[in-house]
């Protein structure tokens, strides 16, 4: 019976192999002419989950880019897994890719990965989350500019509640991207608004649940609060459904981050203010120009900063 | 029971005979660089960590049991060793056994928490292990407070990521060993002489092929099956400790993806039955070994990550279905 298991095993793996040539062959022909042609350049790219929409914009920016320059590209996805991502910077080494590109799932236990791929002297670079681990040499990362993003947060909230009044913030503080975002936000506040106090600043772990339980409470303690900035979509959202539930839609501003279709939806109904919008294409199509960059032998920054930009209601119109 | 040995030879030369045959083709569809002895020796570490717990997990099918806690029980034991690890201001050796046996005592606890349920009230192993899986990940949790605890010493890096006498391999113009395939190689004889050399290993398989009947055969079956969940924890705790030498920090995440499906599927497609009765540490090896070739040949063949998910769910699928129609029609007697 274990003879029948390997035949049907080895079956299975024929037809993967054969699944494999179809996909590469009909995705990009270019990818499939690179591999025979040695002058063409391949990068790697290890994306921490790739089901989110983030990152499969990412995706499409740096796929476009790549095909701009005629490079070959292999995306993987690492699945938030350590141990994945790892193998998967070891299978490229093995491929003996020309750069990798990672978003690590763990900005700290990345720096084994990267230290490999030091050592196969094959460059990396990070976008969006950063290697912060004391371990590995990393070319230049890419992300977004999440200040700046915070205070684009923090300006529509001043645009929407005046001069004066109370906000609450729905945080996720062990996370630096979102520590950058709400600093943005205080100095925007600070700055445009600053007769606007924050009441009420919450860790909700970016989850949904969380930030409406959260919200829920600060609402009843607040009765007077005029807005709220979630640190992402998520946050915002479960914020929204607090506010829809005490039956004061409209009256309390939403900020969110990241204006996620579910967010975007949203703002196109009056039901949230606005977003911080973050460019995740251009934070691909900019990575692949650093590459571009590199291999070109020319100086590249260590750090990248991608502008965020904001959507309001007038984008949703525009939209239609 | 057992096969006889001529018999078991021939499924192996079978085995091997079609493995190679694959093994050439994918080796061309990826220009060679699947084997590459480079590549070779990283698929034997990238395998380390799930056959580790498949070793483990063996035991526990083995008596017709299953441990769904070991991945949040490699996540857990990571945990609590970097805390430990940091607190302790050793270092080298004694930081190395410190920490080693702080998560072997957490892993074996845990395995035997495991077991008391169904060993005292027979309540159902996969109800008991799922209530530990979500335990072992909620206390990892709270003992990092959601983040990853950074290892402060640098003196697990070289179990981690470090090269088993380099100079030697260097010298003989050979691929570096990666220091956790050595590990992997140790469990795996030690498991091996267990399960087929002591009197603990026939109790096992006694057990899994009919506990009442081992049971009356004067068998402390309490002890045994008590015995195979420490073992399946003991195991988790040293993925713990590798993966916190490979990515000098401890996660309360790592561990709980794909390993614990991963480490399951390894153990069936290596022969070992979920009813129980029958299995084969070395088998569980080929198992993550064939996972690990899978995936790492679908990498190198540009397959695409989301069709790499479907590949291993039917390959899964297709091993637990060969083993129930075995059962229904191959029956020994």
């Amino acid at each position: 019976m274990k003879i029948a298991r390997l035949i049907a095993f080895a079956g299975l793996s024929a037809l993967v192999a054969a699944c494999s040539n179809s996909t590469s062959s009909s995705s990009s022909s270019s990818s499939s002419s690179a591999s025979s042609a040695p002058t063409t350049k391949t990068i790697g790219v290890s994306i921490q989950n790739r089901e989110a929409q983030f990152y499969q914009d990412m995706e499409a920016g740096m796929k476009a880019e790549a095909a701009k320059y005629g490079y070959a590209l292999v995306v993987v996805d690492a699945n938030r897994d350590n141990a994945r991502q790892q193998s998967q910077v070891e299978d490229f080494i093995s491929k003996k890719v020309d750069a990798i590109v990672l978003t690590p799932y763990d900005s700290q236990a990345i720096g084994s990965a990267i230290v490999e791929a030091n050592k196969a002297k094959i460059p990396v670079f990070t976008a969006d989350i950063a290697n912060t681990s004391n371990q590995g040499k990393v070319v230049a990362h890419v992300a977004s500019d999440n200040i700046q993003g915070g205070e684009q947060a923090g300006m529509l909230i001043c645009q929407a509640v005046g001069k004066t009044g109370s906000v609450a913030i729905i945080d996720e503080p062990e996370v630096t991207s979102v520590q950058d975002r709400v600093k943005g936000f205080k100095m925007a506040l600070a700055a445009h608004c600053p007769g606007v106090k924050i009441v009420k600043d919450v860790d909700a772990g970016g989850q949904r649940d969380k930030a409406n339980s959260s919200m829920g409470d600060i609402l009843q303690a607040n009765k007077d609060l005029k807005g709220v900035f979630g640190i992402n979509d998520d946050s915002a959202l479960g914020a929204l459904a607090a506010v829809q539930a005490a039956g004061l839609t409209g009256k309390v501003a939403i900020v969110g981050y990241d204006a996620t279709p579910e967010a975007r939806a949203a703002i196109a109904k009056g039901e949230m203010t606005g977003d911080a919008l973050q460019y995740p294409q251009k934070i691909g199509a900019m990575t692949i120009d650093a590459i571009h960059d590199y291999f070109a032998g020319k100086p590249i920054p260590a750090k990248v900063a991608v502008p965020v930009g904001t959507y309001t209601a007038a984008d949703a119109k525009k939209a239609k | 029971m057992k096969l006889p040995e001529q018999k078991i030879l021939l499924r192996i030369a079978a085995a091997l005979g079609i493995l190679i045959a694959l093994v050439f083709i994918i080796n061309v569809a990826a220009h060679g660089a699947f084997l590459a002895p480079s590549n070779l020796v990283r698929v034997l570490r990238q395998i380390t960590y799930n056959c580790i717990l498949g070793i483990g997990q063996t035991f526990v099918i083995i008596t017709s049991g299953i441990d769904l806690s070991v991945g949040s029980l490699v996540a857990l034991t990571g945990v609590v060793m970097a805390t430990v690890a940091n607190a302790t201001h050793l270092s080298g050796l004694p930081l190395v056994l410190v920490t080693l046996a702080a998560g072997i005592g957490v892993g074996a606890l845990a395995g035997y928490v495991n077991a008391l349920p169904v060993v005292r009230l027979n309540l159902p192993p996969f109800i008991t292990t799922l209530a530990m899986l979500q335990v072992a990940l909620g206390l990892g949790f709270i003992f990092s407070h959601g983040h990853p605890v950074a290892l402060v010493s640098p003196d697990l890096q070289g179990i981690g990521i470090g090269s088993f006498m380099g100079n030697v391999t260097k010298a003989l113009h050979l691929p570096s060993i990666p220091v956790p395939v050595v590990w992997m190689i140790v469990v795996l004889i030690v498991a091996t002489v267990v399960l087929r050399r002591t009197r603990f290993g026939r109790y096992v398989i006694a057990i899994g092929g009919n506990e009442e009947a081992a049971r009356l055969a004067g068998i402390n079956v309490v002890r045994v099956k008590t015995l195979v969940y420490v073992i399946s924890g003991v195991c988790a705790a040293i993925v713990g400790f590798l993966y916190l030498a490979l990515f000098s920090s401890g996660s309360p995440q790592t561990g709980t993806g794909d390993e614990l499906l991963e480490s399951i599927a390894a153990v069936v497609i290596g022969g070992t039955s979920l009813s129980g009765g029958r299995g084969s540490i070395v088998g569980t090896f080929f198992g993550a070994l064939l996972i690990g070739l899978l995936y790492n040949a679908m990498n190198l063949l540009n397959v695409d990550s989301y069709l790499q998910k479907v590949v291993l769910g039917a390959v899964i699928l297709l091993a637990v279905a060969l083993d129930e129609l075995r059962k229904r029609y191959f029956t020994p007697t």
